[in-house]
């Protein structure tokens, strides 16, 4: 393996008018707070677009994982405007169908609901990390 | 008439500030200012999508930054819009001591405390606005 690829950079939307981008944000800090503290490293994406110079090494150093809150995809977008190598796209939206009995409670606080579909997205990112480190 | 002023929070991830300041512009526009305000997705500008382009350059903007990077500042100075207001949440801590939020995950009960203090701050900046527009 090597010194790149001993880490998956994760990103989130971080999205602000709609609950599912709260939703991603908890997701990712599940992953990296939790699920997989060793194996990934954060990529801000208000910080990457603004060319913040640590944001944009991880991008070209580390393999990406992607977490989208809704359709219009800005995490993607911007992650396609640099020199990235995604290896995983998830949206939250395509959870909220999957799930429908799952109703977050609101875009400050997700509630108890909202914690439940942030774990399930986070459990199925933190797969796609070992799979993403296993195949480097 | 004035406009509704713009509210955009950087919604960094990497700081405790960052969420402060998210926190911040979500009480702004949904409690304190509803009327007044509008909140504009910051990565939604970023990612250029054209509905909130056009509202960054309809609304005059305040701009929450959670850390020195200043991102947020970056970004729309790059951008065809009307910043009238630059918050900057590591330097109201130094104003507001003692309300240190707890983490990036959950700022916690003093980091809600800087929060509306921020968004206090911002409403005289659009009170402001407000005057000087009539």
């Amino acid at each position: 393996m090597s010194q790149t690829t001993k880490k998956v950079g994760v990103t989130a939307c971080t999205g602000i008018n709609l609950i599912d981008g709260t939703i991603a944000r908890m997701a990712i800090y599940k992953v990296l707070e939790e699920l997989r503290p060793d194996q990934t490293v954060l990529i801000c994406l208000p910080a990457l677009a603004a060319g913040v110079e640590e944001d944009v090494e991880f991008v070209r150093d580390y393999p990406a994982i992607i977490l989208d809150g809704c359709e219009k995809k800005c995490a993607e977008k911007v992650f396609s405007k640099f020199n990235s190598n995604i290896k995983g796209i998830f949206n939250v939206s395509d959870y909220r169908v999957k799930y429908p009995h799952l109703k977050p409670k609101s875009i400050i606080d997700i509630g108890a609901d909202g914690e439940k579909l942030a774990q399930i997205i986070a459990e199925d990112i933190a797969e796609k990390v070992d799979e993403v480190l296993a195949n480097a | 008439m004035p406009k509704k002023v713009g509210i955009i929070a950087c919604t960094g991830m990497g700081k405790a500030l960052a969420s402060v300041g998210r926190y911040a512009a979500l009480y702004l526009t949904t409690t304190l200012r509803p009327n007044d305000t509008i909140n504009i997705c910051f990565p939604c500008i970023v990612s250029e999508d054209d509905e909130s382009l056009e509202l960054l350059k309809n609304h005059p903007i305040i701009m929450i930054d959670g850390c020195s990077e200043t991102c947020g500042k970056k970004i729309l100075s790059k951008l065809n819009s009307n910043v009238i207001g630059h918050l900057k949440v590591w330097q109201l801590l130094g104003k507001y001591k003692g309300l240190i939020p707890d983490s990036r995950v959950n700022i916690g009960e003093k980091g809600v405390q800087l929060a509306k203090k921020i968004a206090e701050e911002a409403s005289i900046i659009i009170d402001k606005y407000k005057k000087e527009n009539r």
